[in-house]
């Protein structure tokens, strides 16, 4: 007889699963498609030449900021349809048939995916890094420092994903998921400013801080800048947020999960 | 009495510390900083005449790089020129004089080419048709920049720190309702209090408000103005002078200027410093005038109105 | 034959009708648009330059998007769900199948440009803003156009390529048409002689959307005329041209597809 499988092993099976799906259902061609965009552009910018350091920063922005989106939405599309896509082919079923709690499921799902998403974003974010000289000075450890945020990022967006496609269509949670990557910073400001001078002020302020803010976790301009990398305490503190925000929507999706009739 | 799982306590454990989130992450603006290359003017617009920010079209990352566009754009009926609008072209009467310059840039190429230099064909006959093209040996038609208050507005809001925004804007403002225009740039002096080149603005919004009134009926308010003006002049010339190299000299071309201290900011430097020992001069104590003008003219030589004040003033 | 076409677009239209995800689309558009028109510019009404230029974007780049997702879905849903096979034991020609998923697609997009366009000229009048009429309709109609490009591309490339493929390849081709043409004009020079071989087949054989949007021209609708009728046939043929051809290689791979 064989022993039960324990919770790492049982999450390991399921991350190995997401990775099968993305194989077989050729989602790699998507990140081919965007490797050759890179690819296109940087033979593009080799034919017109870079000319200035000025323009080489401008390029360094525009590759980075491009691999920070391109990750995120992958990661959200892969994400989005994991669960539903496993009720509607009812491969569910058999999977929780096993020695199998829906909480490792669903864990093994977040973790499968965050490794994706991290993986999406280490090679588009080498092929943009690698190929434009660095005609100035950047700060290294802020690089590691964005690069860190990055995948905290990946990992709250995967979590929050996952949570929204529990209780809404892929549809909508790709688009409300794609609001708050591109636009939440901006929602929060705003709505920050809403009630500015009322007294209740310090209320919506709060309020509008229990939002996924992705653009804090974003560095890629204050790299390109030029400037200092951030303390040690804004560091920690920024990795330390995206950590609760994303304990929370894993633990609310394991819960909302645990109910959830199928 | 039924006992609680580990995944309800692990949801409630990060329950309440997400409830508590909002301590830490007001706190943190990872992204709010003062400087910086993507809102240089020399940097900015270096990168936007490179031949990959003409592939791009109007894709770009920062809020400088987009109003940069905008302006091209708006200033010109829609017609994308290959950039090449001055800070001159965008705050027209800003010198001390107050007298703008006029020129139609007539020559400059356009994004779209000419029939006899476009590969294209029939696409590239549709394609100047259907886009706003004028042939670029025309003379340019420029337009009020009023319509780009919008733009600048926005942009000050996505990044408050985006400084040119405050002070370009407020001077288009300035023509239409300037109290707003006062309004909006002590917003801009709020968010970035060590810019010298937004106490300059607020300095010449408030000078050119003394012209629109009656010196005999108003001489009052002129005077009160004034002294506002020069207070907000000083104050320009102070952070400016910190604000420059130590080192500094000026170089004998404008392209010789670099994005550490451009021509931008020496102009405004040199007007605060000039209008802040006018105002003192007419308004204050001729005294003061004297050591604003010595001391200024230590960082700032040579300055021929400078030395012309100190003339007039010495006993 | 028109019947059943129109039966088959009847039924594309209500499925995306229906979808929760259209009307999100719309209303996260109409609510964008409702708060651009919203935001205080000093108290300035009159300022309507801006809020043209962004209202024009967001129309296009969400009926844009909605035409790709919705176009590449159709077949292989159709594949997925095994309705074909119930569907081609009718008396319905592959040809007429195909051109009426593309007709009920079409519909879709002008129900969307229709509640778009609602939201645009109520809030251009608003804010006090004059409206071209003429030009306006010529944007609107070039626009749906460009909606038949992506839509007959859409079914070539969702019977290509897995249906993720198909609409990221959809959607990128539209949001960089506007690059991809600033890119072939700018680099020809750059190029030798087989470059500019490459570039100039290209040009030619892939369609240049941004010739069809006049959305530029009408947001500095004070300085520019609506466009002659000469130019708005040449610009029908030409988007007719790559319409049509799009459609016969989405007929040629669904024909080539065992059933």
């Amino acid at each position: 007889m064989t022993a039960a499988p324990t919770a790492p092993q049982s999450i390991m099976v399921i991350c190995r699963g997401v990775f099968i799906e993305l194989m077989r259902r050729k989602d790699i061609h998507v990140l081919l498609i965007f490797m050759g965009l890179y690819f296109v552009a940087t033979t593009v910018v080799a034919i017109v030449g870079i000319g200035n350091p000025q323009t080489a920063t401008f390029l360094l922005n525009l590759g980075l900021t491009m691999t920070w989106f391109f990750a995120h939405l992958l990661t959200l599309i892969l994400v989005s349809r994991q669960i539903p896509g496993e009720i509607d082919n009812r491969t569910l079923y058999p999977l929780l048939a096993r020695p199998l709690t829906r909480q490792t499921y669903l864990i093994g799902k977040w973790v499968g995916c965050t490794i994706a998403g991290v993986l999406v974003l280490l090679t588009l974010g080498l092929i943009a890094w690698l190929p434009v000289p660095k005609l100035e000075e950047y700060n290294t450890t802020l690089l590691l420092q964005l690069l860190v945020l990055h995948v905290f990022s990946i990992a709250m967006m995967c979590a929050f994903t996952l949570l929204l496609s529990l209780v809404s269509p892929q549809g909508i949670t790709i688009i409300v998921m794609g609001i708050l990557l591109l636009l939440g910073g901006r929602i929060i400001d705003a709505g920050s400013g809403l009630l500015e001078g009322s007294s209740f002020n310090g209320v919506v302020r709060w309020v509008f801080q229990y939002l996924p803010n992705f653009s804090d976790l974003n560095l890629v301009t204050r790299y390109t800048d030029g400037i200092a990398p951030l303390t040690g305490s804004e560091f920690v503190g920024l990795v330390g947020v995206s950590a609760i925000f994303t304990l929370f929507a894993l633990a609310l999706a394991v819960s909302v999960f645990d109910r959830k009739r199928l | 009495m039924k006992k609680s799982s580990p995944s309800s306590l692990i949801l409630i454990a990060a329950l309440v510390l997400y409830l508590a989130s909002p301590v830490l992450t007001s706190r943190l603006e990872p992204n709010d900083y003062a400087g910086g290359r993507s809102r240089d003017s020399f940097d900015r617009s270096i990168r936007n005449s490179s031949a990959i920010a003409m592939l791009l079209g109007e894709v770009r990352m920062s809020a400088s790089d987009l109003i940069f566009i905008k302006t091209e754009r708006y200033l010109h009926e829609g017609i994308a020129y290959v950039p090449h609008l001055e800070r001159e072209d965008l705050t027209p009467d800003l010198s001390e004089n107050g007298e703008g310059e006029e020129d139609d840039h007539a020559g400059t190429p356009t994004l779209i080419p000419t029939t006899e230099t476009d590969f294209r064909g029939v696409i590239g006959v549709l394609h100047r048709r259907v886009k706003p093209w004028r042939d670029p040996s025309a003379a340019h038609n420029h337009t009020e920049g009023t319509e780009l208050l919008p733009w600048y507005r926005l942009m000050t809001i996505a990044d408050p720190q985006y400084v040119r925004g405050y002070t370009i804007g407020s001077w288009w403002l300035k023509g239409i309702d300037p109290e707003k225009a006062i309004e909006f740039i002590k917003e801009g002096i709020e968010n970035n209090p060590d810019a010298f080149q937004v106490y300059y603005m607020l300095g010449r919004i408030y000078f050119e408000q003394t012209r629109e009134l009656d010196p005999l009926a108003e001489g009052l308010q002129i005077r009160e103005l004034n002294e506002l003006a020069r207070d907000n002049f000083v104050t320009a010339a102070r952070l400016g002078l910190q604000e420059r190299p130590d080192d500094w000299t000026p170089p004998k071309t404008p392209e010789e200027f670099t994005e550490e201290w451009d021509e931008g900011r020496e102009d405004d430097l040199r007007g605060a410093a000039r209008l802040g020992v006018l105002l003192e001069q007419k308004y204050g104590d001729s005294e003061r005038a004297l050591e604003l003008a010595r001391e200024y003219l230590i960082e700032l030589a040579p300055d021929g109105v400078l030395e012309r004040r100190i003339d007039e003033l010495a006993p | 034959m028109p019947l059943k076409l129109w039966l088959i677009a009847r039924s594309v239209l209500i499925e995306a009708i229906r979808r929760r995800e259209v009307y999100a689309i719309v209303l996260v558009s109409t609510l964008l648009i409702i708060s651009i028109m919203g935001i205080d510019f000093f108290g300035l009404k009159e300022l309507t330059k801006f809020y043209r230029e962004s209202a024009l974007k967001v129309m296009s780049i969400a009926t844009g998007l909605t035409v790709v997702v919705l176009a590449a879905r159709q077949l292989p849903r159709e594949f997925e769900m095994r309705t074909i096979y119930t569907l081609m034991a009718r008396p319905i020609s592959r040809t007429t199948f195909l051109a009426g998923k593309l007709f009920g697609v079409m519909l879709a997009a002008a129900f969307c440009f229709l509640l778009f366009t609602l939201v645009y000229l109520v809030g251009t009048l608003y804010l006090g803003g004059d409206i071209p009429w003429v030009l306006f309709a010529q944007h609107v109609y070039l626009q749906l156009l460009t909606m038949l490009i992506l839509a007959s591309l859409s079914f070539w490339l969702s019977m290509m390529l897995n249906l993720d493929a198909a609409i990221t390849i959809g959607s990128l081709f539209f949001l960089l048409a506007a690059m991809f043409t600033n890119v072939s004009m700018y680099i020809y020079d750059y190029a030798d002689a087989f470059g500019r071989f490459v570039i100039k087949i290209g040009t030619f054989i892939i369609p240049q959307l941004t010739l069809l949007d006049l959305s530029e021209r009408t947001t500095h609708a004070q300085s520019w005329s609506a466009l002659d009728f000469t130019t708005m046939a040449m610009l029908t043929g030409y988007a007719l041209i790559f319409a049509a051809a799009y459609f016969a290689l989405a007929m040629l791979w669904f024909r080539k597809r065992e059933l």
